[in-house]
């Protein structure tokens, strides 16, 4: 499957049969989404917590290395990619305004696919996609993207780093497993502050 | 330095000693204290600040995802130093993050601020050092970390210090006493040694003393005794001021009571008393030891040196006496003369008063400038060379100088110059003394000039004065007056008649009438003719005055004579010259004319002019110059006159107007000449109209002349061009005309071997016919190639020595089938040695074709003689028949193209009736010449003759022969061929019987055979014995894999002898050891000989023409090759790149890419490099293609005749060599 590179691509009249798929299982989903979001509502977290949570993900960009040969080690920008319902709300732009990672700059980007991911290199996957994320993270089998999500269990399912409350503070699991397996390298500095760090189980472990 | 008695200088230095130390000491421990503590705060404020920096970067995690515990982990790292009281990290908000105390937790104190644009600040308090830091990840403050370390290192550190200053001290004071005692000890022991004597002082040549303060000697050495003269006793005896002389008595007196007073050391002079009552003079040297109350002195007698003193300073007296007399001897000098001096440069050093008041000169314009600023120009440059020359030898030079002052004025100086040479020989300087002789050489030369002028005048002025009395007819005359008339003295008388005596008779007549004219007008004034009392005539010029008496009679006549011969002669020579340029000018053949430079109006003309333009000598003086030229050609003229103004000569060609209106051309050439007072230009015209005419003419001569050479040129050039198209042509039609015939042949021959299917007995007999009538058609086109190259002169010969005998079996070998199917014998009368200089090929052309026409008009059953003889410089070959012969008047034409002798009509076919026609033609090209000789009915003979060549040159083979259409050398072969080589005939018949079932087989005694028989053969493998005489073996295995040809070949070892390594090693294929087994033997050639065209790679044909592929195609898969066949050579190189190809075989004729750029193409490619390549073709190639083909390729074929059972052959033979070399290349 080809990747696409381009950033916002532009859609015409004409959309393909298979983005008016994803359209179709959007509105579905949506709509799913609606009849139960009575009791999951209550599970919601706080604004502020979401505003912790973009000064991470931006935190994270700076703690990770990416595959120099990567696609996206030589552009310009940073892409923190937001995959599904932005649950930031007006918070994570201004965090991220102005603020560079090496010398890129970094941005924002919300997508409503995972094969829009080509040029990101943080990818926040809403809890919103909670039902699909098995096929989410198959769809990035490998790709150097750090995948950042607040979905329960999603450092124990392939992803990479997962938000957890602890004490009333915004804390993250991490999977080192799956981020080795995407060529990432992440600081030892981030992993003395991670609350879980699961790896290979490894000679004196 | 303060004097005190009361110590000694030792007790002094001591104590000075130990106070200078103590204090040193205070200093530098101080010091090194003060700048210990300093570096250790500097050392305490960079440990703590790398501790900071090292919390910082490990908390940075921890602060930007906000985990305290982290923080507090990272922080408790710090109790390992134990200085450390407390440390707090704050947010970057400022907030208190995460702390560490290492008492117990107390309280958090502010964030410290730190001054903007600094990442960390640190304080000293009394009893801590406070550090804050930024934390800066990727560029960017994160937080702030704040430590605090306590002083107890540095407080311990200052207390040891003041310990150890304080030992050091105590200990260096004892040292500094102890030494002190110890050193005061040894001087007293030295002293009273001094004292009482010793023997340095006894041996001492100066004088040793030890004086007390009391005024006698204590001790003295001998040396007083030698100099003075009294023994010691007598010294110690009496107080030493006694022996002092009693001048010096006072001076020394003080000196000692300086001494006693402890100054340290003097020096001092004195004399002292001898015992004969003389004095020496003593230089002292003393020091005193107060606390001993004694002086020690040395004295040293100085007696010489005094006295020489002396006589030096009466000396200098004298010469300063003498400087005195010196400075008045040149006071005065410079009171009387010009005084200078210069170095050896001339460059004026000294200058007196008045010098400087002759040259106007200050002194300081003087000095420092050179004694040229001085120089007149007067004197030559000789005159200063010869002075310098004399000075520089150290000469005194002397003369009158001139010289310029300053304001320009001259004056005289008489010089002296006195050089002073230095102690090297050379000039150091010089004194320049003048005196001024300005006045005198004014005298003298006034005098002088008057001198000249009586001299002048005594010469040249010779005026007579005479004073006539008219009455008596008496003058009065000066001595000048006679001598003009030739007498050495007065005349004692002279008057009217004796003049008149004098005046030579025509004159007479004249000078009475001026005398009679001058009675009237009062004034006399005449030259005439005399001749003098020597007889010789002289020219007189008089003139006079008349007096008058009351009456107004003349009385008196009064006047001068001169004698005026020399400028009346140089007046007749100047007439006569004059005359003379007259007639050259009048009388000039060419028109001549003086024209006035100003109005340019003719001021003379010559005859030739008035001759040449019509008009007369009159009407031209009329005219201007303006008036002979045509009139567009007058502003011309005027740019001319006026730009060659200041010039005297000019030059030119004119156009010029006869008086008839004709123009002709003139060449000019005039000067410049004053002409009775104006300036003129005379001008000589020379008429070139004829000449230029002349020259027109032949410029249009050459202008045709080139025009036709340029035609000449261009017509040469399309006649080269014409030459080269018909080549062009020749080598395309060869091409065009054997391509299709090719195929005709090669499809017919293909029908006729039945390869397509087979065919019915008329089927055949047509085949037959298109066959032969094919074959016909190709002979007829190569004869006719022939001939045009020949008459295109395209034939290239490569002529050599051979001999006739080497060069006929091959053409017999093709005749006698032909002869023999005629019953017709051939013989040949041919002895050793007969050698021609001709083209090989081209000779067996020649025979071949009389031979064949001699087998062609023989009956059968006749005879064919073959000879050859020498005559002279020329061998002559005959080839005589039996045959039907030729009538007389057919013989002539016998040798013309496409001519056959009539009446044949059996034989009218066979011929192309070209052979003869061409055979002449290559006899004649070669040199020779070729006859006939016949009778009808009985038979012919043609004889041709060619240059004789040299027996002994060596059998050099042709290059390619092109009548032979191939120059492959494999014999044909259904099975691979093994050579068999042993030296035992019976092993060699056994190997042979093994292999003969599948291989062909040639057998070889030995090495050198099988060398030979591998490269003439080509076999397809070769077993090889090793014990042979001769060449064993391994040496032949070794000369087989060097030598190209068969260096591929499989080579296998049969052999008794096991040395399997060293035959691998050498590259056999194989080794086995006999006695072997057929089977064994049989596996291991089927294995390393590989059979034919078993390479699955396809045979790559190249070739435009359809018709030539398909004949390849049909021919090569006939013998079982896969072929691809492509038609061009773009599209062969495609093929080339994508597919393996065992060979290709090409055209070199193409469209496009032709064969020689695609073997190029294929060539440069690495992989392509030992591809075989084949090449086909029916152009005709020059001997450079030849080469070329030769380098780059394995074989050749010119598509005549009979090709494709060769072809096959080689395919295969470059086909299996390629495998062969594929697969020792594997091994």
């Amino acid at each position: 499957m080809k990747r696409k590179n381009h950033k916002a691509p532009f859609q015409g009249h004409g959309r393909s049969s298979r983005e008016r798929a994803v359209c179709l299982q959007r509105t579905i989903t949506a709509i799913v989404w609606l009849l139960f979001a009575g009791s999951s509502a209550l599970g919601q977290q706080k604004p502020s917590e979401y505003k912790v949570e973009a000064a991470y993900l931006y935190n994270f960009g700076r703690f990770v290395e990416w595959p120099a040969k990567s696609a996206t080690a030589q552009t310009d920008s940073f892409t923190i990619c937001v995959l599904g319902e932005d649950p930031f709300g007006p918070a994570l732009d201004p965090t991220l305004a102005g603020e560079m990672i090496g010398n890129q700059k970094v941005a924002a980007r919300r997508i409503s696919s995972p094969h829009e991911s080509g040029d990101c290199q943080i990818l926040f996957i809403s809890s919103s996609e909670a039902k699909r994320l098995n096929k989410i993270i198959e769809a990035l089998d490998k790709s150097a993207i750090l995948t950042v999500s607040d979905i329960p269990r999603f450092s124990q399912r392939r992803g990479m780093i997962e938000f957890v409350l602890e004490e009333n503070r915004i804390r993250f699991e991490v999977n080192l497993i799956a981020t080795q397996r995407a060529g990432l390298t992440l600081s030892s500095e981030l992993l003395k502050v991670a609350t879980v760090v699961r790896k290979n189980p490894q000679p004196g472990d | 330095m303060p004097r005190n008695q009361q110590y000694s200088i030792s007790r002094k230095l001591t104590l000075m000693n130990v106070l200078v130390s103590a204090v040193a000491l205070l200093l530098a421990s101080g010091g090194f204290c003060a700048y210990d503590l300093y570096s250790f705060r500097m050392a305490l404020v960079r440990n703590v600040s790398i501790q900071a920096q090292i919390i910082g970067d490990n908390t940075v995690s921890a602060l930007l995802f906000n985990d305290p515990h982290s923080a507090e982990k990272t922080l408790s790292a710090l109790r390992a130093n134990p200085n450390l009281v407390y440390a707090q990290i704050y947010t970057r908000d400022g907030q208190p993050f995460a702390g560490y105390w290492r008492d117990r937790a107390g309280e958090t104190m502010a964030l410290p601020i730190i001054p903007t644009g600094q990442i960390q600040s640190n304080w000293f308090k009394d009893t801590h050092l406070g550090m804050a830091r930024s934390v800066i990840f990727q560029g960017k403050p994160t937080g702030t970390v704040y430590i605090r370390s306590d002083l107890e290192a540095m407080n311990d550190r200052l207390r040891s210090y003041a310990l150890i200053v304080v030992a050091v001290l105590f200990v260096s004071l004892l040292v500094a006493l102890v030494v002190g005692l110890v050193i005061n000890g040894f001087m007293g022991s030295l002293y009273s040694k001094l004292e009482t004597g010793n023997r340095f002082m006894d041996l001492s040549v100066d004088m040793f003393c030890v004086a007390g303060f009391d005024g006698f000697f204590k001790n003295l050495n001998p040396s007083w005794h030698r100099i003075l003269g009294f023994t010691t006793e007598e010294l110690l005896q009496k107080p030493y001021v006694e022996f002092i002389h009693p001048d010096d008595r006072q001076a020394t007196v003080a000196e000692i009571g300086r001494l006693k007073n402890g100054e340290a050391d003097l020096y001092f002079e004195n004399r002292y008393l001898r015992k004969d009552g003389s004095y020496k003079w003593l230089l002292w040297n003393a020091v005193s030891v107060p606390e001993r109350r004694v002086i020690y002195a040395v004295a040293h007698d100085i007696t010489e040196r005094k006295r020489a003193e002396e006589a030096l300073k009466e000396s200098l007296a004298t010469s300063r006496a003498a400087l005195k007399e010196l400075d008045d001897q040149k006071f005065a000098l410079d009171q009387h003369a010009i005084v200078a001096v210069a170095d050896a440069q001339g460059t004026i050093t000294y200058a007196n008063d008045k010098f400087c008041a002759i040259s106007q000169y200050s002194k300081d314009e003087l000095i420092g400038q050179d004694h040229r600023i001085l120089s007149s120009g007067h004197h030559p440059k000789e005159f200063f060379q010869q002075m310098y020359h004399t000075i520089a030898k150290g000469k005194v030079w002397r003369g009158e100088v001139k010289n310029r002052a300053k304001d320009g004025s001259i004056y005289w100086l008489d010089t002296t110059i006195v050089p002073f040479v230095g102690a090297d020989g050379k000039l150091r300087q010089y004194v320049t003394i003048r005196t001024d002789i300005t006045e005198r050489k004014h005298l003298e030369e006034t005098q002088r000039e008057s001198e000249q002028r009586l001299t002048l005048a005594s010469t040249s002025g010779e005026v007579g004065v005479w004073d006539l009395d008219l009455i008596a007819d008496q003058a009065w005359r000066s001595l000048q007056h006679d001598r003009i008339f030739g007498y050495e003295c007065l005349l004692p008388n002279w008057g009217n008649e004796v003049f008149f005596r004098h005046v030579v008779p025509e004159d007479r007549e004249l000078v009475k009438q001026r005398f009679e004219e001058a009675f009237r007008t009062g004034h006399l004034e005449f030259e005439c003719r005399i001749i003098r009392a020597d007889q010789a005539m002289r020219w007189i010029s008089a003139k006079g005055e008349v007096f008058r008496n009351q009456q107004g009679q003349p009385i008196r006549m009064t006047g001068v004579v001169t004698d005026v011969t020399q400028r009346k002669r140089a007046e007749e020579l100047l007439q006569q010259s004059e005359e003379r340029h007259r007639k050259l000018f009048d009388n000039n053949p060419h028109p001549t004319w003086v024209f006035d430079r100003e109005t340019l109006r003719f001021l003379a003309v010559n005859a030739a002019a008035v001759r040449k333009y019509g008009y007369s000598s009159d009407e031209f003086l009329a005219m201007t110059i303006k008036d002979i030229r045509p009139p567009e050609n007058v502003p011309g003229l005027l740019e001319s006159v006026s730009a060659n103004r200041d010039e005297n000569e000019s030059a030119g060609i004119w156009r010029h107007r006869r008086k008839n209106g004709a123009v002709i051309d003139v060449e000019i050439t005039s000067y410049v000449l004053n002409f009775a007072g104006r300036k003129a230009e005379v001008v000589v015209a020379v008429d070139v109209t004829q000449r230029k005419q002349d020259e027109a003419e032949k410029r249009k001569f050459m202008d045709r002349l080139a025009a036709s050479n340029q035609e000449l040129d261009l017509r040469n050039r399309e006649v080269e061009r014409a030459t080269q198209l018909k080549s062009k042509f020749l080598a395309s039609m060869s091409h065009e005309l054997r391509t299709p015939l090719n195929a005709i042949v090669g499809f017919s021959d293909l029908l006729a071997d039945e390869t397509p299917g087979a065919l019915n007995a008329k089927q055949k007999r047509f085949v037959n016919h298109i066959k032969q009538g094919s074959a016909h058609l190709l002979q007829l086109i190569n004869d006719i190639l022939d001939l045009s190259k020949i008459e295109a002169g395209q034939l290239e010969l490569r002529c050599e020595d051979f001999q006739v005998k080497d060069a006929l079996p091959e053409v017999l070998s093709t005749i006698r089938p032909l002869a023999m199917a005629k019953n017709i014998q051939v013989h040949h009368k041919l002895e050793a040695g007969r050698a021609v200089y001709a083209d090989r090929v081209r000779f067996k052309q020649i025979l071949y074709n009389l031979l064949s026409n001699a087998v062609k008009f023989t009956p059968k059953g006749g005879r064919i003689d073959i000879d050859c003889v020498e005559k002279g410089n020329e061998v002559c070959i005959s080839v005589t028949d039996t045959g039907i012969g030729i009538r007389a008047e057919d013989q002539a034409v016998v040798f013309e193209e496409f001519r056959q002798v009539e009446g044949n009509t059996n034989t009218a076919n066979e011929g192309t009736g070209l052979g003869l026609a061409i055979t002449k033609r290559l006899v004649e090209q070669q040199g020779g010449k070729i006859s006939l000789e016949s009778e009808p009915g009985k038979g012919s003979r043609f004889t041709f003759t060619l240059p004789i060549g040299s027996r002994t040159s060596s059998n050099i083979l042709p290059v390619i022969e092109t009548v032979n259409p191939s120059i492959t050398l494999s014999v044909s072969r259904e099975k691979p061929l093994i050579i068999v080589v042993d030296d035992e005939v019976a092993s060699r018949e056994l190997l042979a019987s093994y292999l003969e079932s599948e291989y062909q087989i040639v057998m070889a005694e030995s090495g050198a055979e099988a060398l030979q028989k591998a490269q003439q053969l080509r076999p397809d493998g070769i077993t090889l014995d090793l014990l042979m005489p001769g060449r064993n073996g391994f040496e032949t295995l070794v000369a087989l894999k060097q030598t190209p040809e068969t260096a591929n070949l499989p080579i296998i070892i049969v052999s008794v002898e096991d040395q399997q390594q060293v035959g691998y090693a050498l590259g056999a294929a194989d080794y086995l050891i006999k006695p072997i087994p057929k089977p064994k033997l049989l596996e291991s050639v089927r294995k390393h000989v590989l059979p034919h065209a078993d390479d699955d790679a396809a045979l790559l044909l190249v070739d435009d023409d359809p018709r030539t592929l398909e004949l390849l195609e049909a021919t090569l898969r006939s013998a079982g090759y896969e072929t691809q066949s492509v038609r061009s050579g773009a599209r062969a190189l495609e093929v080339l790149s994508s597919k393996l190809v065992s060979a290709v075989l090409l055209d070199l004729l193409m469209p496009g890419m032709d064969g020689f750029e695609l073997i190029r193409h294929i060539r440069e490619q690495e992989t392509l490099q030992t591809l075989p390549v084949l090449v086909m073709t029916g152009k005709d190639l020059s001997s450079e293609e030849i080469a070329t083909l030769r380098q780059t390729t394995q074989g050749l074929y010119i598509k005549s005749g009979v090709w494709q059972q060769q072809l096959i052959v080689e395919v295969g033979r470059v086909v299996r060599g390629r495998t062969r070399a594929k697969s020792a290349g594997q091994l």
